[in-house]
């Protein structure tokens, strides 16, 4: 070879071998051959031809050389070759057998790498079966067709199963010739006309099936050159099932912004930063501004500074993610300036990216059932903290509630109580009769029962207690629960005790010298220390009277410091008005025999008992008779008539003595009042028997009045319950 | 001592009016005799026979409730009538439950008319 030769060969683009046709044997390769299979030129000499193949194919190698031996290749063949690395290589090879320098039969092989070719002619392969795929199944109908002539090409099985037709139906004809689009004169049009112009505006059309229905399709062309001509894809989607989601998204837009305008409970869309983006009608009328104000404003210029900390936790566990809704309560301030206590029901709303865009807030104004809240919480506090026993329980007498002061005094525990019935706990330990009127009274009557009971603490120990059972009834009259209230008062008790014993030993301590003193002086008037002369006679009289006096002023005093103090103690029973009217008759009987007095008692038949402190009646009517007896004139006579009016009865003490005098008739309940026809009459009174009888009567409930002219004579009313001290009306629960 | 003398025990701690019941019972023709505390006074109920105890309320040592509880106690027959200047109506309630006869405030009875009383009782 010639130099020339030799720099082409050397420096070629394709890899040359050259190979001795007899043994096959390669005897010189350029660079590029070195580069191709990447083994240096020296290791390839000598190598045979069919080494540089792929062993697996050795044997069609051979054959292909035996055929390039003969004549060279006529045509390029293809084939692979294989470099060091183990990767195969295709190549194109082109063959020419010529004489070398040394007279040999040489084949010379040039290897032209086609790896980028192959590549791409891969691809596109795959390019095409992916498009095929897509066009067989594609849920859209598609169509191609000649550019030029409008004539179908090739139809996918989407479009006909979509208008009903077979592929022979169509392909080869005309686009405007074929069903459904043979049927509209305007699609026909937009056809022709995007052909024409390459323009056509095919959006929604109406296009009627082969079985004659109708279908909302959107057309969609699309003109793209094919090996050298024009190709026009039409893609046919069925869009009637859209359009009725569409129509029913919008319908139900429209019912959504309808119930947010007019829901009743505040509903906004709020943005990330807090503005109140839309808001209704109730959120505007909760709040008392204008949309327009509140669309300026951000929830945080409305919300009570206190609230603001934890409502912004709360947005934060939804931007966080950590949750989907949140509930929470919390105060703003209206334009008024008014608290208005909300609960909210705030979501987020996120884009299609996930990202954050707004929240969805259902705001309701519950500021009243707070009002309603609180003000049965300070129901709760002091029913919980007063300090009274206080327990509730239902129609059964099973307890429901017990308060602090009913566990303190009783010594159970509340959750010792509920579901138990007081008789079984503290109760229980007065006689049967008194648990009978009990009942009877708040179950039937549905009146309120007062009394006083001795109960017994969870320790055995015995107190006093004055009780209330109220029962609390519905519309019906049905009672719905019974409020039990009790007090204890065996202190109280005890203190009243040391009271009236005090009182009592100051008296008798006071009534001993003189008892003393006026039995010596009766012992002087009997001659018992010899006979005493007229004069000293009167003297001893005097001096006895005065003790007889001081005697009564004691025994008076006595019962108007047991009144004042309270340690008059009330033990009332049902008591016959005639027979305490009789004791304290015979007990006045000195009295009016000495003045020549009648008394008349008119007893109706049948008179009902009252219920009081017998001894506390005798004081009233004791100090009412003495009055008649002492302040009448001789012969005189004292009337006592008895009466009933409702639940009250009347006591009418009558005489025909002095009379009371007309400016002395408003302080004549006064203590130690005495007018001046009394005084004059009986210097000896103590100006304490009327207020005797006045604060006995109150303390029993009742009330006291007189009639009264004077030097014509006297009337006493006193009127008692005859139901005893507590007359009450049932609760009716609202 | 005469004999047909009716016994009476006067039991009261006042001396001034134990001596008055005391001359005016004597005078009257009773036998009367002085205890002058609640002990006193019963353990001379179990060793003597007397036809009547007057008894006073307020004494040292035992008092007159008590001392009618040991009456009932050792089943002594005798009857008692109190005679005090205690007036409440409880008081003169819890003698009589505890089986005094008659109960009696000595300031509110003249002396005169309590003999009397005692006279009819004893049927004298």
């Amino acid at each position: 070879m010639n130099r020339q030769h030799c720099d082409v060969f050397e420096y070629a683009r394709d890899a040359i071998f050259v190979a001795d046709v007899k043994t096959g044997i390669i005897l010189d390769c350029n660079k590029q051959a070195e580069r191709l299979l990447g083994i240096p030129k020296k290791r390839i000499i000598g190598l045979h031809q069919t080494r540089i193949h792929p062993k697996d194919e050795a044997a069609a190698y051979r054959a292909l050389f035996r055929a390039h031996a003969k004549r060279g290749s006529r045509v390029p063949c293809e084939g692979e070759i294989v470099q060091k690395n183990g990767n195969r290589i295709p190549v194109e090879i082109n063959a020419s057998i010529r004489k070398d320098h040394a007279g040999r039969s040489v084949v010379q092989g040039i290897f032209r790498d086609i790896s980028s070719r192959k590549q791409a002619e891969e691809k596109l392969k795959n390019s095409e079966i992916r498009y095929r795929r897509l066009f067989e199944t594609s849920q859209d109908g598609i169509i191609l067709m000649d550019a030029r002539t409008a004539i179908i090409t090739d139809a996918n099985p989407a479009f006909l199963k979509l208008v009903g037709l077979r592929a022979g139906n169509c392909i080869g004809k005309k686009i405007w010739e074929t069903a459904p689009f043979a049927g509209s004169a305007n699609l026909q049009k937009s056809f022709r006309n995007f052909i024409r112009v390459k323009k056509a505006h095919l959006g929604d059309t109406l296009i009627r099936t082969t079985s004659h229905k109708l279908i909302h399709a959107e057309i969609t062309c699309t003109r793209y050159p094919i090996d050298g001509h024009a190709l026009i894809q039409c893609n046919v989607r069925d869009i009637t099932r859209r359009l009725l989601t569409e129509e029913a998204l919008r319908e139900s837009n429209q019912r959504f912004r309808g119930a947010f305008e007019s829901a009743a409970i505040g509903m906004a869309l709020v943005s990330l930063t807090g503005e109140w983006i839309q808001t209704n009608r109730s959120l505007c009328r909760i709040f008392g501004y204008r949309e327009h104000e509140l669309q300026r404003l951000r929830f945080q210029d409305l919300t009570y500074p206190d609230d603001l900390a934890s409502s912004l936790d709360q947005l934060d566990r939804l931007l966080t993610g950590k949750a989907s809704h949140v509930r929470f309560e919390k105060r703003y301030i209206s334009k008024k300036k008014r608290i208005v206590w909300a609960r909210l029901n705030v979501s987020l709303v996120r884009t299609a990216e996930r990202m954050p865009s707004h929240f969805v807030t259902e705001i309701e104004d519950i500021s009243e059932q707070k009002r309603a809240e609180e003000s049965s919480k300070k129901f709760q506090l002091a029913v919980a903290g007063a300090s009274d026993h206080i327990i509730i329980t239902d129609p059964e007498a099973n307890i429901v509630y017990a308060n602090k002061a009913a566990e303190r005094i009783t010594g159970y525990a509340a959750k010792q109580m509920i579901g138990k019935n007081p008789g079984a706990l503290w109760g229980g330990h007065m006689p049967k009769p008194f648990y009978e009127k009990m009942w009877h009274t708040i179950q039937l009557e549905k009146k309120i029962f007062r009394g006083e009971v001795t109960n017994m603490r969870k320790n055995g120990e015995t107190y006093t207690a004055e009780i209330s059972v109220s029962p609390i009834v519905d519309d019906a009259e049905h009672v719905l629960f019974f409020v039990g209230i009790e007090r204890d008062i065996t202190k109280a008790k005890e203190i009243d005790r040391i009271k009236s014993e005090f009182i009592s030993v100051a008296s008798h301590q006071l009534r001993t010298p003189l008892s003393t003193s006026g039995w010596y002086t009766e012992m002087l008037l009997s001659g018992d220390a010899g006979s005493v002369n007229p004069e000293q006679h009167r003297f001893l009289e005097e001096v006895l009277r005065a003790n007889q006096r001081a005697v009564a002023l004691i025994n008076a005093l006595l019962s108007v410091s047991r009144i004042d103090t309270g340690a008059m103690l009330s033990n009332p029973k049902p008591t016959a008005l005639p027979d305490v009217v009789k004791s304290v008759l015979s007990a006045l009987a000195p009295l009016a025999r000495r003045n020549r007095i009648t008394v008349h008692v008119d007893t109706p038949p049948n008179f009902p008992k009252l219920l009081i402190d017998p001894d506390m009646l005798g004081l009233v009517l004791q100090n009412l008779l003495s009055n008649a007896i002492k302040y009448s004139h001789e012969n005189g006579i004292v009337r006592i008539a008895f009466s009933t009016h409702g639940e009250n009865a009347r006591i009418r003490v009558t005489d025909n003595g002095l009379g009371i005098p007309e400016h002395a008739k408003e302080r004549i309940f006064t203590k130690f009042f005495r007018a001046e026809n009394a005084l004059k009459k009986d210097p000896d009174g103590t100006g304490l028997g009327l207020y005797i009888a006045k604060s006995a009567t109150e303390l029993a409930g009742g009330k006291i009045w007189f009639d009264s002219t004077e030097n014509v004579g006297t009337t006493f009313v006193v009127q008692l319950p005859l139901h005893g001290k507590t007359a009450a009306r049932t609760i009716k629960k609202t | 001592m005469e004999p047909q003398k009716k016994r009476i025990l006067v039991v009261e701690d006042e001396v001034p009016m134990a001596e008055a019941l005391s001359f005016k019972l004597k005078k009257a023709g009773f036998y009367a005799t002085i205890a002058i505390d609640g002990l006193q006074a019963v353990s001379r109920l179990e060793k003597e026979t007397f036809d009547l105890v007057l008894l006073d309320l307020i004494l040292p040592n035992l008092d007159g409730f008590g001392v009618l509880d040991a009456v009932h106690k050792h089943k002594i027959r005798t009857p008692v009538i109190v005679l005090s200047n205690l007036n409440r109506e409880e008081d003169i309630a819890r003698a009589q439950k505890k089986g005094a006869k008659e109960y009696f405030v000595k300031a509110n009875i003249r002396l005169n008319e309590f003999i009397e009383r005692v006279k009819r009782m004893l049927n004298v």
